[in-house]
């Protein structure tokens, strides 16, 4: 053995300690490969990393984000215990929050045993100076997340663009439910816009109801859970409503039920296509519905009906990989960058779909009005 | 003359969906519970009141006053509900309604002629 020579003795300990350090690392690397090949849960508690930007709004961000998804789909079903580590997360928006919520609470209830915990997000840029602020954790905060986890939080300043965010879940289209979200809405707004956002985000719960879970959701798990979940959200002069099933999704209950009406309505608005997004926009269309009866539906133009009352709103409905927009005449919102080819001809490019490569496995509507709009 | 005054509001304040089964105050149930036990008592006038709610899902509508037709009420009494129809909020209620009762009166006579 080499002996010490006690001037590098200092220099040999903290290369000793690296070599320790690496090696811990390893050797836990690849205990961690094994626990995800287990076909039994485990009992460790397995990490995830969240994406840096917990958003569907952005193709590149909405694939990395559902990748995330599914990566926690899988994790769950072989581990009892999860952490997801929101570390890298600087970003997060109103639909990706909202879905983030939902499969985290189908997971819980009918996973039994599984536990979720999380690190914090860090502070990111926010508002209106650019401020370090912690504006996600404040965003998971105000819709519920850590109590839903069951993880107790610390007091934080309530940031002005989360302050208003709601959410709430149910398994009946029960009008009922959604008193409290319609009640923190402006007082100033009259009747005849309430009864227009009722019309629309009712039917949107109806038809989860109805219509979202004809057969299992393809994730694997076998879960049967037919809730919806609604988000609404102020921000000044903004109005968010979001309503999201964990379904089969819009274009496989119009392929396999509504072939004649589908094709009527093809040829109507010309269709070419049967893509997600080609389907999701026929559905606007859809009043008649898989049960084949001619009363039955006339759900779909009733999503449209609030943009064509305010013209300054946006319809978007996301189901599985398509996507489909459809905007008020006053509305400034123009396509992605990435969806600019997919402007629907004749529409003045008020209305345009796209696709991605992977699935939210279910279905958002979603609504963006201007508040000052519907005071009119 | 007899007149009966329904209000919508003293059904439910939050008209649900189509059928009971997917949720509360559903459209089949107000017909049943409240427009056919209006109409059975033969009144010259039935007016129906559909200001004072939350709003009206299409769902709700068709069942409610669609559904009438599908339960064998002759047309001209459905029709005449609808004529009735007071709804100050939203006036486009009454022509969305007369519409339903319209398409299920054509499709009663469509299936009639097939049979």
């Amino acid at each position: 053995m080499k002996k010490l020579r006690k001037d590098k003795l200092r220099f040999i300990i903290r290369a000793a300690e690296k070599r320790a350090t690496r090696n811990s690392r390893k050797a836990s690397k690849g205990k961690r490969r094994s626990t995800n090949t287990a076909i039994a849960r485990s009992t460790d508690t397995t990490r995830i990393i969240a994406p840096g930007k917990i958003d569907i709004y952005s193709p590149k961000a909405a694939v990395q984000f559902l990748q995330f998804l599914n990566h926690f789909r899988i994790k769950a079903r072989y581990n009892k215990s999860i952490q997801i580590c929101f570390r890298n997360t600087s970003r997060i928006t109103a639909a990706a929050c909202l879905l983030l919520y939902a499969e985290t609470d189908r997971l819980l209830r009918h996973l039994p045993g599984l536990k979720i915990s999380c690190t914090l997000p860090p502070m990111s840029p926010g508002g209106k100076h650019n401020n370090q602020e912690y504006i996600v954790e404040s965003a998971l905060k105000q819709i519920g997340f850590f109590t839903l986890i069951g993880q107790r939080t610390r007091q934080i300043r309530n940031y002005s663009s989360v302050a208003f965010w709601r959410q709430l879940s149910g398994s009946m289209a029960d009008g009922s439910l959604t008193a409290s979200l319609f009640n923190s809405l402006p007082k100033e707004l009259n009747a005849y816009a309430r009864s227009k956002l009722y019309r629309g985000t009712f039917e949107a719960m109806a038809n989860c109801v109805e219509h979202a879970h004809p057969a299992p959701r393809k994730d694997g798990l076998n879960i049967q859970d037919k809730r919806w979940w609604m988000f609404v959200g102020i921000k000044d002069d903004s109005l968010a409503i979001l309503v999201c099933d964990l379904g089969v999704g819009i274009p496989n209950t119009i392929r396999n039920h509504d072939k004649d009406v589908l094709s009527r309505i093809a040829s109507t608005i010309g269709l070419k296509n049967d893509t997600d997004a080609d389907l999701i926009h026929a559905s606007t269309f859809v009043k008649r519905t898989r049960t084949e009866l001619g009363h039955r539906g006339k759900g779909g133009p009733d999503l449209r009906s609030i943009v064509e009352t305010f013209p300054s709103a946006l319809l978007s409905i996301r189901s599985n990989m398509g996507r489909y927009v459809l905007k008020g005449k006053d509305h400034r919102s123009k396509a992605h960058r990435n969806e600019k080819q997919n402007y629907i001809a004749g529409t003045d490019k008020r209305e345009w779909k796209s696709n991605i490569s992977e699935s939210i496995l279910g279905t958002i509507v979603e609504w963006n009005l201007s508040i000052k709009d519907m005071k009119k | 003359m007899t007149t009966i005054n329904v209000n919508v509001v003293d059904f439910s304040e939050f008209p649900g969906p189509r059928y009971e089964q997917h949720g509360p105050n559903s459209g089949e149930r107000f017909r049943r519970e409240v427009l056919l036990e209006a109409i059975s008592k033969k009144p010259e006038k039935i007016i129906v009141n559909l200001d004072g709610v939350l709003g009206y899902g299409s769902s709700f509508l068709e069942e409610a006053f669609g559904g009438l037709i599908r339960d064998g009420v002759q047309s001209e009494v459905a029709l005449e509900i609808a004529n009735n129809l007071i709804s100050e909020i939203d006036p486009s209620l009454k022509i969305e309604i007369t519409e339903y009762i319209k398409e299920a009166i054509e499709h009663r006579n469509k299936n009639a002629r097939n049979s």
